[in-house]
């Protein structure tokens, strides 16, 4: 069986007027330029309150870094009291969406994704091996963890950058 | 499960007045990385109120000292009533921000925090007499070097709201009251 390794989970919320489709679009766009295959297994809108409707999006990005480890990557939106509004901006009209919003970014390793130690108790000898002296968990496992790391970073940034929250930029932008 | 030893609990610093939120978040966010932190945001929430924005922040930047013992700080911000003001300065317009801050900040030391002692009892026991005789001078170094840092976040960010300049009165030792003596 495959290994996860668990890279930690970031919150980021919202509550006010937002490009809601920007939004969506941009943060989309990062795993094409960051080469990561992306699915949405989940969108759900649901009748929600008199205050507005609810929206659920969940995104599964993977994106294989050799043979044997993977790059798992897990978008949460919980998105409440949604409501349409046209807001003038610049002396424009700008559809904009007043909501609660709430995004969780989350994402893992994945070591051994085609299970080819997992086969027999050889294998999986041999993937403890692997894992303690070949790539030596400090040193490259570390460094494919990191990288996964500050990978969510840039994105949890282009959500915080679109979201025009105060707390804008990154001092890691640099990191990998 | 690794050790944790929370040598400075619950350090406050309070603000009321102008500054300017983007500014203060690029400040802490540059001074982790300049002295060798691990980003880690757990939470950055904002929203809109009646009487401003509500901003809350909780950071929990890391760095590894050793393979034994790793540096947390745990920095909670919680801002209230946020507006967006103009103010003229030297004859230029500038737009800055106005409301309440405040920040809540605990230095952890973690020690074993790959768990690596804790397989085995004799390990266990091994650890905790390794711990107390003869990583002593170790660990209160690591310690010291956690107060150090968490007393320079805490007067950068005192500089930056203009509160003190480079104040001489530190946190030195570890203490679960606020606010230290002397200063109150």
């Amino acid at each position: 069986m495959s290994q996860k390794v668990g890279v930690r989970r970031m919150v980021v919320q919202k509550v006010g007027i937002v490009d809601l489709d920007g939004l969506y679009r941009t943060m989309r766009r990062w795993f094409y330029d960051y080469r990561y295959y992306f699915e949405e297994p989940t969108s759900r809108v649901r009748p929600g309150s008199a205050a507005g409707v609810e929206y659920e999006w969940i995104w599964r990005a993977w994106r294989k870094i050799n043979e044997y480890t993977k790059f798992n990557v897990r978008v949460y939106f919980y998105i409440w009291d949604v409501k349409d509004i046209e807001v003038i901006k610049d002396g424009e009209k700008v559809k904009l969406t007043k909501c609660r919003l709430m995004l969780e970014i989350d994402g893992d390793i994945e070591l051994d994704y085609g299970n080819f130690f997992s086969k027999s108790k050889f294998g999986k000898i041999l993937f403890s091996i692997l894992n303690t002296l070949v790539f030596q968990e400090e040193k490259i496992l570390a460094n494919w963890w990191d990288e996964l790391y500050y990978h969510l970073y840039k994105l949890q940034t282009i959500a915080k950058e679109y979201l025009d929250m105060e707390a804008k930029g990154n001092a890691y932008y640099d990191v990998w | 499960m690794a050790e944790r030893e929370i040598v400075i609990d619950k350090m406050r610093l309070s603000y009321e007045g102008l500054f300017n939120v983007t500014e203060l978040y690029k400040l802490m966010d540059g001074w982790f990385r300049q002295k060798g932190y691990d980003k880690r945001e757990k939470k950055m929430s904002e929203s809109v109120t009646k009487n401003g924005k509500f901003i809350e922040w909780e950071l929990e930047p890391w760095k590894k000292i050793t393979d034994y013992a790793k540096i947390i700080i745990r920095l909670r911000v919680i801002m209230t009533d946020i507006k967006e003001v103009d103010v003229e300065l030297d004859n230029t317009k500038i737009k800055m921000n106005q409301g309440k801050a405040d920040f809540i900040f605990d230095g952890i030391l973690e020690t074993d925090y790959e768990n690596r002692w804790e397989n085995k009892p004799l390990f266990f026991f091994l650890r905790t007499l390794f711990d107390k005789y003869i990583f002593k001078p170790y660990t209160a170094g690591y310690q010291s070097n956690t107060i150090d840092d968490v007393n320079d976040l805490h007067n950068r960010i005192k500089t930056f709201l203009n509160l003190y300049r480079y104040s001489d009165v530190a946190w030195t030792k570890p203490s679960g009251t606020w606010p230290p003596e002397g200063m109150a």
